[in-house]
């Protein structure tokens, strides 16, 4: 009954796919897939398993990495055995919490290679090319921003990058401070390098390379 | 829904030309727009807006009447509390227009009907109601209303019927009698007087043994659906001061007396309704399961509370795709007290059913969730009953425990961890036998096996939060006096690599493991791979060699183990051999993952899916002796024999839907094997567990023997289709089970 009172939201096409419209409509009937976005960088697959489960049991889950970095870049396709599930974990972990964030769900119309990297322009998620908030569990600023704040250090320094300045948090690293050294026995699990900018890199197997059997 | 554009968005509609369509279209979704929203705020002007719908709807019916019918009986049949705002509705209609008030009576008959063939039961359920708000109305005599009753209970003169039937007619029949009591005390009161009297001889005689079975929490009271409705019915018509008053349901027909009760006014019959005897429907199971009672007893005698609870259920249900929205309707309930409390007992409620929820535990977990942004004053009850359990969790059956435990680490995820978790930490406190805390009537024993049971409960919550979030995060939001309850850190455990001098008999093992690595690394081709592994000398472990080594390379993450596996599941086919072999495996990944397990869980699982090993390989690995005492109360173990069975039953409705498809003797032995290797497992796990209760080698405290009995029955009553033929063939287990569980 509850189509009787909300509109429904408007049909999500993704150009990118390479499907037209009615084969991207018939894909989406039949996937038992999950986009899921706005996840921390820092999110492992072990905490997706755990939320995720809760809907019904994984097939897969394939993690949404930097295409240059091979790091997570926030967002993931998760893959149940049942339609159903899948329709259950859009209706209750949509708009739910993980890691302290808000994370959506979304139908996808099915993973295919390729498809777990960010396109964005620095290799990221578009999402966080633009970005202007200051996002600790996103890597920080958006790229664009960050930009934008290297090119100022070049002049002298002006009013606006003044304020930019008291604003910016005094640390660049995350919510999960990877300096601290009560997080020792942490960070030697949540992350095998020390670069406190790219999340559990070599944690994330790339795809491609199962093609060379 | 027709009237939601389901377009893609930039196409504009206009374009082709379909002005008239279009037109159609806003009119059907204007109406039904008006039809299912009257009555949404119960304020004053409800009356005036049914009469100027009623109105509308009069100036329409000769073009659209169809139309109206479909969207009144949709609305009829799903929105919970509108029964009393469509029958006035129908009635000022009937009033002017006779003909209409007939066909809905008509078709009112034929949906219910057609819902019970879908087994729709809830559907079934609102349609029934509808049919007192008619009379209510005048649209239908008061006769109809007997008639309905006696059809209804005409299955109590049958000779065959199963009690979830008639569990469910004679429901049907005291759900309407709050619709129209006061109606029917007026100058039928011997009639209805004589049906209630036959529901109370039915309610008393029908059998209620397995109840306990099903009971969530004992708290002693144990009325079911049924016996609680009778009871409130009861109580209804004896009320001294106001018999028959009802404010939970609508009266809006009270204030239309001299339109609906106008001579000219015809009113109808009721066709007779043909219940089927179809014996292939089964009935609704929960009408003698025991409700789920946070409050004491008085709270249920009046029948208020129980009439929104019933409004909860049905919007849960009918709002089930937008919790959002069902959490917003909840709140909007037409009614005169605070529901908090009834809120909260309903969700919880509905959480705790047994064998299953009605939906996943999450849904009532993100409503609750929803509730607490939009509505703060279901926190302190929330907290109260959260609280009251805790006090009370050897109350908790042990599979409701564990619900109750991911459940409230899921809740905690969603708002920072906090608790009040100071509050709970007395009752961690080593009890001192000198001078134990005074509580009426508890003996000393009672009180340390509370304590542990509140230790397994706090455990499985920490443990949860850590899965959900990560150690240190967790550790900076519990006090200290909690940490002793935190999981390792989850770290593998690969002993070939530490740089402690591995034991002597170990280094050739270790030198291999390095070679194996290496030739991971360097993607060895599989032939290789195999000779190698024919080659190595006999004296070295080869099943823990290889596990282990394709266990560190998955360790990154469960994609890198799902991708090793797939590499290398030829090897694992040619090095294990035996169920010794398969046993070995285990225990390489019990070792290998010790610090984690929620990695076992994972591990063990994905092994099953590709076949390395057998869900029945689980059983035997939990009922050695050694590992009894390790794992037998941890509440992975159960996580992983539950997957175990699971994995059978996938099996098997995977191949039955196959043989349905084409037929083939192959794919039929293939099923029967399947049917007798699940029977073997529930036989060995059930078998092995009794000997576990009744053998005391194995020196477990009496909170442990509690936990054991405790998933026996949680077992027994999950696969209960699956263990059934089990009993007929071994009747020894159903003592066992017997025994335990009572």
């Amino acid at each position: 009954m509850a189509e009787l009172y909300t509109t429904p939201a408007p049909f999500y096409y993704d150009k990118k796919s390479g499907l037209t419209q009615d084969e991207f409509k018939k894909a989406i009937e039949k996937s038992s897939t999950i986009y899921v976005g706005y996840l921390s960088f820092y999110t492992t697959e072990e905490q997706l398993y755990e939320l995720f489960s809760k809907c019904g049991e994984i097939k897969r889950i394939i993690m949404g990495l930097d295409r240059n970095q091979k790091t997570p870049c926030g967002f993931c396709f998760v893959e149940y055995y049942s339609k159903e599930d899948a329709a259950d974990c859009i209706k209750y972990i949509n708009g739910s919490k993980l890691d302290e964030r808000l994370i959506r769900c979304d139908w996808d119309y099915g993973f295919r290679e390729g498809r777990q990297y960010g396109r964005g322009l620095s290799g990221g998620q578009v999402r966080d090319e633009y970005r202007t908030d200051y996002d600790p569990g996103r890597g920080g600023y958006g790229k664009q921003r960050l930009f934008e704040m290297e090119q100022y250090n070049d002049v002298d320094i002006t009013y606006q990058q003044q304020i930019l300045q008291t604003m910016q948090p005094q640390q660049f690293s995350g919510k999960r401070s990877r300096d601290n050294d009560d997080g020792d026995s942490f960070k030697k699990q949540r992350d095998n390098n020390n670069n406190s900018n790219t999340p559990n890199k070599n944690r994330y197997r790339e795809r491609d390379e199962e093609n060379d059997e | 829904m027709s009237f939601n554009n389901n377009n893609f968005r930039g196409q504009s509609r206009g374009n082709r030309g379909n002005f008239n369509r279009d037109s159609e279209d806003d009119f059907k979704s204007k109406l039904t727009s008006l039809i299912v929203r009257i009555g949404d705020k119960a304020t004053s002007s409800l009356e005036s807006n049914i009469e100027a719908l009623a109105n509308a709807l009069l100036a329409d019916i000769p073009k659209h009447g169809t139309l109206i019918q479909d969207i009144l009986f949709k609305c009829i049949s799903q929105l919970t509390y509108k029964a009393p705002v469509y029958g006035t509705l129908v009635g000022l209609i009937n009033a002017k227009n006779f003909e209409f008030g007939k066909e809905i009576v008509c078709r009112l008959v034929d949906e219910i009907l057609s819902a019970l063939n879908k087994k729709k039961f809830i559907q079934v359920k609102l349609l029934i109601k509808f049919i007192p708000e008619l009379v209510n109305a005048n649209v239908l005599s008061v006769q109809s209303i007997f008639e309905l009753y006696e059809s209804l209970l005409s299955i109590l003169n049958t000779s065959s019927y199963t009690q979830n039937k008639a569990d469910f007619f004679v429901y049907l029949v005291l759900l309407t009698i709050p619709h129209i009591g006061e109606l029917l005390s007026k100058n039928h009161f011997g009639q209805i007087s004589a049906v209630i009297e036959e529901c109370e001889s039915y309610v008393e005689s029908r059998s209620t043994s397995d109840k306990k079975f099903y009971q969530s929490y004992n708290n002693g009271l144990s009325d079911d659906k049924l016996e609680t409705l009778f009871k409130q019915i009861k109580n209804l018509k004896n009320d001294p001061e106001n018999p028959w008053v009802v404010n939970s349901i609508l009266k809006p027909w009270k204030n239309f007396t001299e339109q609906l009760l106008n001579p000219e006014v015809q009113q109808h019959i009721l066709p007779t309704i043909n219940f089927t005897d179809d014996d292939s429907i089964e009935y609704p199971q929960n009408l003698n399961k025991p409700l789920f009672r946070l409050f004491n007893e008085d709270q249920y005698i009046s029948i208020e509370k129980s009439i929104v609870q019933e409004y909860i259920l049905d919007i849960l249900y009918f709002f089930n795709s937008d919790h959002k929205e069902a959490a917003k309707f909840i709140y909007s309930l037409p009614v005169q007290f605070e529901i908090d409390d009834v809120v909260v007992e309903t969700l919880f409620g509905e959480m705790f059913l047994l064998p299953e929820p009605t939906f996943k535990v999450i849904y009532y977990s993100v409503i609750f969730i929803d509730f607490f942004k939009s509505q703060p004053s279901v926190i302190p009850v929330f907290a109260y009953a959260i609280n009251l359990l805790f006090e009370n969790i050897d109350k908790l059956d042990f599979e409701i425990m564990d619900r109750f435990a991911l459940a409230f680490a899921h809740h905690l995820s969603n708002f920072d961890y906090k608790w009040i978790w100071s509050d709970w930490a007395q009752a961690l406190q080593p009890i001192n036998p000198e001078n134990p805390p005074m509580v009426e009537g508890a003996t000393i024993e009672d009180l340390i096996k509370l304590q542990n049971l509140k230790i397994i409960f706090i455990k499985r919550v920490i443990q949860s939060l850590c899965r959900l979030s990560y150690l240190d995060k967790i550790k900076q939001n519990l006090p200290a006096d909690y940490h002793q309850y935190l999981p390792p850190a989850p770290n593998p455990n690969f002993k070939f690599l530490s740089s402690e001098n591995p034991e002597e008999e170990n280094k050739e093992l270790v030198s291999q493991s390095h070679k194996l690595l290496l030739s991971f690394k360097t993607k060895e081709p599989l032939e290789n791979l195999i000779q190698t592994f024919s080659a190595i000398p006999s004296s070295i472990n080869c099943v823990e060699l290889l596990t282990k080594c394709i266990l560190q390379i998955g360790s990154t993450s469960f994609s890198h183990l799902t991708y090793a596996i797939e590499r290398y599941l030829t090897l694992f086919k040619t090095v294990l051999k035996s169920q010794d072999d398969r046993q070995e495996c285990l225990r390489s990944i019990f070792e290998f993952w010790k610090y984690s397990q929620q990695h076992i869980v994972i591990v063990v699982d994905k092994f099953i899916t590709f076949k390395i090993i057998y869900p029945i390989d689980t059983v035997t690995w939990f009922m050695k002796p050694e590992n009894i005492s390790r794992f037998i109360t941890e509440s992975f173990t159960w996580e992983i024999l539950h997957n175990s069975i699971q994995k059978t039953i996938i099996v098997i409705e995977t191949l039955s839907l196959d043989l349905e498809e084409n037929q083939s003797e192959e794919k039929e032995f293939k099923l029967n094997t399947s049917i007798s290797e699940q029977q073997l497992l529930l036989s060995e796990l059930i078998k092995g567990i009794g000997s576990i209760l009744s053998n005391d080698k194995n020196s477990l405290n009496d909170s442990s023997k509690l936990l054991i009995a405790g998933q026996l029955k949680s077992i027994t009553r999950k696969y209960f289709t699956q263990i059934k033929p089990v009993l007929q063939s071994q009747p020894q287990l159903s003592n066992i089970i017997n025994q335990f569980t009572q």
